[in-house]
């Protein structure tokens, strides 16, 4: 196979792209942060080795990896609208205008979709998806089926690091203020303005309503894909409950690895670059 | 009022919390000296309890006999190896009032009623000195190690999550570690005091009180000491550093001024000195968020 850089190109509001030959380009990955996370560090080395071990992992010779940027303090199902509508700037055929790029791209199709999503990004992708299968399960109830089986995006695969779906505490410096009352009542105040943290909780409502409704969808319409996740977690993950929805493949767990870690692959722990290859 | 309920049962859990086991990981370095001070703080508490009515006084009396040995030991260890400044006239006190009548009750000269006091505030404050600063780490690291010991405390890197994790090893994620459980026990002193003086307490018995408690606990981290001053300034300094530079705070929108101010305040409260401030380095000092 044909040995090819992987190009960084930047867009809209921090997000970026890596692209591969356009003559290569069959898939497009689309990386979504967590909460407090960013589209660099969350994905560290992602960058870099998806090109170092492309002898390895020639696959990803075929894959355009976008790295979305969003603010993850916010409401998760505005953010989530957002998501969706930069997958579909992205999907199947990039309209890099939209997208912020200013560079003259030659065009690509891609022909299948991979979204991965980071702790509270797995919850901005999983709403995502039933915000687009709402778009059809509106309508004529004979065309709800043939609407969400055509669906492109809804063909996506998808695939989370530690998702939150049952709630999530905070971790890092964060973290450790709050467990320390007398500082994290500086802290308190100010997460509490945050939408998100407070949907990211355990009772969040929310995070109820996105696990119900995908179920019922994924039980409903077995046949659509994006309605199923395969889910990693570290066994060390102290941040969020470990465990993927009912009607998910079986969770996995890869031992050593805590939340923060579970994404970041190294040189020595390439089950992230793995885990998100499509065929996987 | 002073409490009815359970009097034995507050006695018997003083004397398993507070006389009993004393866990450190680093107590064996400096057994006489630490053991001696905290067996102090120790006879001066139950004299407080039994005065305050919190304690029976007989039962109390049966303790003290039952430890008389170590009790007397401490004592003398305490007088004669120049430590009995950190006590000022409470020990003098103690230490005349139990040669003259032995192992028993010695009244203050400035008694306190416990007519005077809410006592469900008056025991949470001696759970508070009991429970939650009793594994000694912090004293032993701040106030006893020497300086060549103490460096190696500092080595590492800071990482958060281990501490999350309670997992943390022998380097600066234990101090910090043992730090923040400083102040939220120093945080917990702060609250209760500020109870009572919401409460009928008058003035003159409430700041009566606080004195007496500073002079029997405040040794476990004397901030008037200046190589403790200097150790405490120092962790903070690391502490907060470390705040300023990480991304996820600051993007919540967290001032470590705010922080620091806090500390700052924790520390007055803790050592009765209005006016002490902390010197701090100028990467780490209030007035808003700094490079990394």
């Amino acid at each position: 196979m044909k040995h090819v850089m992987h190009q960084r190109l930047d867009l809209r509001d921090g997000s970026y792209a890596l692209l591969t030959d356009p003559t290569l380009a069959q898939t497009a990955v689309i990386f979504v942060h967590g909460f407090l996370g960013c589209p660099e560090k969350t994905w560290i080395l992602f960058q870099t080795l998806m090109d170092s071990l492309a002898n390895a992992m020639p696959w990803w010779t075929a894959y355009d990896a976008f790295f979305y940027a969003y603010k993850s303090l916010q409401q998760i199902c505005p953010n989530a609208a957002a998501l969706l509508d930069f997958i579909s700037d992205s999907y199947p055929v990039p309209k890099w205008q939209k997208l912020g790029a200013t560079a003259d791209l030659v065009n690509r199709k891609y022909t299948s979709l991979i979204l991965v999503g980071h702790s509270e990004g797995a919850v901005i992708v999983r709403w995502a998806i039933l915000h687009r299968a709402q778009s059809h399960t509106s309508r004529k109830p004979s065309l709800v089926k043939v609407r969400l089986t055509e669906d492109e995006v809804l063909d996506a695969r998808l695939k989370l690091f530690a998702p939150a779906y049952w709630g999530a505490l905070l971790s890092g410096f964060p973290g450790l203020l709050l467990r320390a009352p007398v500082l994290g009542s500086l802290l308190r105040p100010l997460l509490h303005t945050s939408a998100a943290y407070k949907q990211l909780s355990e009772t969040s409502p929310l995070l109820n309503e996105i696990r119900t409704r995908t179920v019922a969808l994924a039980e409903k319409y077995p046949s659509v894909r994006a309605f199923r996740a395969r889910n990693l977690f570290g066994s060390k993950d102290a941040v969020i409950s470990s465990e993927a929805l009912a009607t998910d493949p079986p969770a996995e767990y890869v031992p050593d690895h805590n939340h923060v870690s579970i994404c970041k692959p190294t040189p020595k722990y390439l089950k992230p670059l793995t885990f998100v290859r499509r065929d996987a | 009022m002073p409490s009815e309920l359970q009097p034995r049962y507050e006695l018997d859990s003083f004397e398993a919390r507070v006389i009993g086991v004393r866990k450190s990981r680093s107590i064996a370095k400096f057994p006489r000296r630490f053991e001696a001070m905290a067996d102090v703080e120790s006879i001066m508490l139950l004299q407080l309890g039994v005065e305050l009515g919190l304690f029976p006084g007989a039962e109390a009396e049966n303790l003290l006999k039952k430890h008389g040995e170590r009790f007397f030991a401490s004592l003398k260890y305490v007088e004669t190896h120049s430590l009995s400044q950190v006590f000022g006239s409470e020990l003098q006190i103690l230490s005349s009032g139990m040669r003259t009548r032995g192992l028993s009750y010695v009244p203050h000269p400035k008694k306190l009623s416990p007519d005077l006091f809410d006592s469900a505030v008056l025991e949470m404050l001696i759970h508070q000195i009991g429970r939650d600063f009793r594994d000694n780490d912090f004293t032993i690291t701040v106030s006893f190690e020497p300086s060549e010991g103490w460096e190696r405390h500092l080595k590492g890197k800071l990482r958060p999550d281990v501490i999350l994790c309670n997992k943390v090893t022998r380097d600066i994620n234990l101090v910090i570690e043992q730090y923040l459980a400083f102040l939220e026990h120093a945080g917990g002193l702060s609250d209760l005091w500020g109870c009572l003086e919401e409460g009928p307490t008058p003035p003159y018995a409430r700041d009566e009180l606080r004195r007496r408690f500073r002079a029997m606990h405040g040794w476990r981290l004397d901030l008037h000491q200046r190589e403790v001053r200097k150790r405490f300034e120092r962790i903070t300094a690391i502490f907060v550093r470390a705040l300023n530079s990480d991304e996820e705070l600051e993007k919540i929108g967290f001032d470590t001024a705010h922080a620091v101010a806090r500390i700052e305040r924790l520390c007055q409260d803790w050592s009765g000195d209005e006016g002490l401030t902390l010197d701090l380095p100028s990467d780490s000092k209030r007035g808003g968020r700094l490079a990394a």
